[in-house]
């Protein structure tokens, strides 16, 4: 009996010193699981920002990418547009020289200071030195009437119009015209404006409106040229679709104008947006307005500085008439432009190519309304004065208003009415930015589920309730059987572990959902006010659409036709 | 002889015309159309489109009718089926109200609160209906006229 209880008492000794060991085994397992869960979720954030930092990489390395591709197509552009003007300057050259000489022979006319056998000998070398060009002949007929050389100056002028017309005439018109010859200089506009269809004007017509807007015809040329361009209004307005496809030129040529929107501007709208593209693009074109009437009005309220006389006026007209649009330079000139929109749009084709398509500067053959918009929207292009542009302004205003009426309307009609707000995997809407409330309550609500969900996910598993039951169960029965104490002790003490850890997940999950309620209502203040930002911009930006009708309106073309070198005044409607 | 300018047709027809009035219309098509549509709209005819809320929420029979009408009239050139599919101008009934629709269809002016989807199409309009710078929008099968106070037409094409 002695021996029996003796061995008991020593075998509870070990079995308590064993379950201790254990205990504090298992309290040491469960310091280091959590240890290592730290280290998980540790891991699992450096791993969100990783993949954070991977994706901005990727995004920079794209963006690497375009910029390298543009800037490749910068400096390919450039190099393009050295090789055409060298062509340009290779083939056509030698027409420069033709080109000077026909100015220096009218002013050297002028101040009698060189003889006339040494001009008509320099006519003759040019004749040789360029064949085939129209100006050529021009000079030898302009050379031969200052010799009183009539046959000759005439098989000249014959040469010289069997080579180019249109340019020939145009050309005696102004110079007859420098030389106050006004019947000769009106009998040479009448061959040339009889020669003009509205629908196909060659490029040099510009010239001639440069002259009529410029007051150089006499009274009786300008009293035709204003009642031509009547006419020629007329008879285009009168082709079926003719100006609705006005009012859509227009409307590209002004959109062409579209500036981009500063990038640093509302940052969290940007971000947390998905409208955003909407959003800015709508910007870009309430913001247009305003461009487009700093252009206008600086167009109508420049300072016209009148030449100092007639003949330098006429030099002029002269010098951009020879210069600028020999037909055979055409195909160079319009790869010259090309290469030089893709320049101006830093490297990018696509939109390069669809300027140039829709600008129509450099064609052979244009119609009158075509040709002024390209001297209001193109004026260097075009070769369009000051004058010029304004009285193509003048004449186009109907179809310019028209035209941004509906530029502005589809713009009215593209901003989105509520906006999309976007974080994490919440979304909410906002028209004004004046539902903070809501939405804050929204987001509360969509977080507060979210970490629900979490705390229902950390619970005690079935296992575990297994344990304390089976433990529970061990203790009672253990009265009979001690060894079952044991049992019951490892089943409670995994559960009681367990359940600890459970406690502690929850307190973390708790914290996260906290920080993140936090951050996205701050995040949700700043999107907010950058929309109530945005909304007034636009709103500003939106009502100085009504300015362009405001000047436009009052503008009429005899309000722009100069008439620098007579005092009468010509009225065109 | 002078001719009289003060008593030319004095005499004021009273007979009632019941036979409907067939006009021989040429259907206007493209841009034709389109240059029919951009002609500025009489003063009346948009003083009556942008007061749609004037009868209340619920507006009588006779009054849309009369409105619709109203819409043949100014577009006499017109053939029905090419005439506004409805008009939708903003809503001064106040909050909860928005907008409100003229449906030529459904013969019906109706109010509708924000958030609310318009039928018929006419949701598009909404946008420009907002605006403050339109008076009304007519909404067409493919574009959209949004027409300011004083009757000038911006063409929005979808």
């Amino acid at each position: 009996m002695a021996t029996q209880q003796a061995i008991s008492t020593a075998n509870l000794r070990m079995i308590t010193r064993t379950l201790d060991a254990l205990n504090d085994n298992l309290i040491l397992v469960n310091q280091n699981v959590n240890i290592v869960s730290q280290q998980v979720a540790t891991v699992e954030q450096q791993l969100v920002i990783t993949q954070n930092d991977l994706e901005q990489l990727a995004k920079e390395f794209r963006e690497f990418i375009r910029q390298d591709a543009l800037m490749k197509n910068v400096q390919l552009a450039e190099t393009r547009l050295v090789k055409i003007r060298q062509e340009l300057e290779q083939k056509f050259g030698h027409y420069e020289e033709v080109r000077r000489r026909a100015i220096g022979i009218l002013q050297a006319v002028d101040s009698s200071l060189v003889r006339k056998e040494t001009i008509e000998m320099a006519s003759e070398e040019q004749l040789l030195a360029a064949p085939r060009y129209w100006l050529a002949p021009c000079l030898i007929a302009l050379s031969a009437w200052l010799n009183d050389n009539r046959e000759l100056a005439e098989k000249a002028v014959i040469e010289a119009l069997q080579r180019d017309d249109e340019k020939t005439s145009l050309f005696f018109a102004l110079v007859t015209r420098r030389g106050g010859r006004y019947q000769a200089s009106h009998a040479w506009l009448e061959r040339y404006l009889g020669q003009q269809d509205p629908n196909e004007l060659k490029r040099e017509i510009v010239v001639l409106i440069d002259g009529f807007a410029n007051g150089i015809f006499g009274l009786e040329a300008r009293t035709k040229c204003g009642m031509l361009i009547k006419s020629w209004l007329d008879e285009l307005s009168q082709k079926t679709g003719f100006i609705e496809a006005q009012q859509e030129q227009w409307k590209n040529a002004l959109k062409a104008r579209t500036e981009n929107l500063d990038s640093s501007k509302f940052p969290h709208l940007q971000q947390y947006s998905p409208t955003w593209s909407q959003l800015n693009q709508a910007l870009e074109g309430a913001k247009l307005h305003d461009i487009i009437f700093q252009y206008f009005n600086f167009i109508l309220t420049q300072e016209i500085v009148p030449s100092k006389n007639l003949a330098y006026a006429v030099d002029q007209l002269l010098d951009i008439l020879v210069r600028e649009f020999d037909a055979e330079e055409l195909p160079l000139r319009r790869e010259e432009r090309l290469n030089e929109l893709i320049i101006q749009q830093d490297g990018d084709k696509d939109a390069a190519q669809t300027l140039f398509a829709n600008e129509r500067v450099v064609e052979e053959k244009l119609d009158f309304a075509q040709l002024l918009t390209n001297c209001v929207m193109y004026p260097k292009e075009s070769n369009a004065s000051t004058a010029t542009q304004k009285l193509a302004l003048a004449l186009s205003k109907e179809w310019v208003i028209q035209a941004h009426d509906d530029l502005t309307a589809e713009n009215r009609n593209a901003v989105p009415l509520d906006v999309d707000i976007t974080l994490g995997d919440w979304t909410g809407k906002s028209r004004d930015g004046n539902n903070e409330e809501e939405l804050n309550s929204s987001l509360e609500q969509h977080i507060q589920a979210k970490k629900e969900e979490e705390l229902k996910r950390n619970r005690l598993r079935i296992q575990h309730w297994g344990a304390l039951a089976a433990g529970i169960a061990f203790f009672v029965s253990g009265i009979g059987a001690p060894f079952l104490f044991i049992l019951s002790a490892i089943c409670l003490i995994y559960f009681f572990v367990h359940l600890r850890s459970i406690k502690m997940n929850a307190h973390i999950i708790e914290q996260k959902y906290t920080e993140m309620l936090a951050n996205h209502k701050q995040v949700l203040v700043a999107v907010l006010s950058d929309l109530v930002d945005y909304r007034c911009e636009y709103a500003t930006a939106d009502a100085k659409a009504v300015k362009i009708r405001e000047l436009l309106e009052p503008v009429t073309p005899e309000h722009y036709v100069y008439s620098s070198f007579d005092t009468a005044r010509v009225v065109i409607s | 002889m002078r001719r009289p300018i003060i008593g030319i047709n004095a005499r004021v027809d009273t007979t009632l015309e019941v036979t409907p009035k067939k006009q021989a219309l040429v259907r206007l098509e493209g841009v034709e159309l389109e240059k029919r549509l951009r002609k500025k709209r009489s003063k009346t005819f948009v003083e009556a489109m942008s007061k749609l809320d004037v009868s209340g929420v619920v507006a009588q029979k006779e009054k849309v009718q009369e409105l619709i009408d109203q819409i043949v009239n100014e577009f006499p050139e017109l053939i029905y089926d090419q005439l506004p599919i409805g008009i939708v101008s903003k809503c001064y009934l106040g909050e909860p109200y928005e907008v409100h629709t003229l449906s030529r269809s459904l013969q019906i002016i109706e109010h509708f609160k924000k958030g609310e989807r318009l039928p018929n199409g006419l949701e598009r309009a909404r946008r420009l209906a907002l605006h403050p710078s339109y008076a009304y929008i007519e909404v067409y099968s493919n574009m959209m006229c949004a027409v300011s106070q004083s009757g000038d037409v911006s063409i929005v094409k979808e």
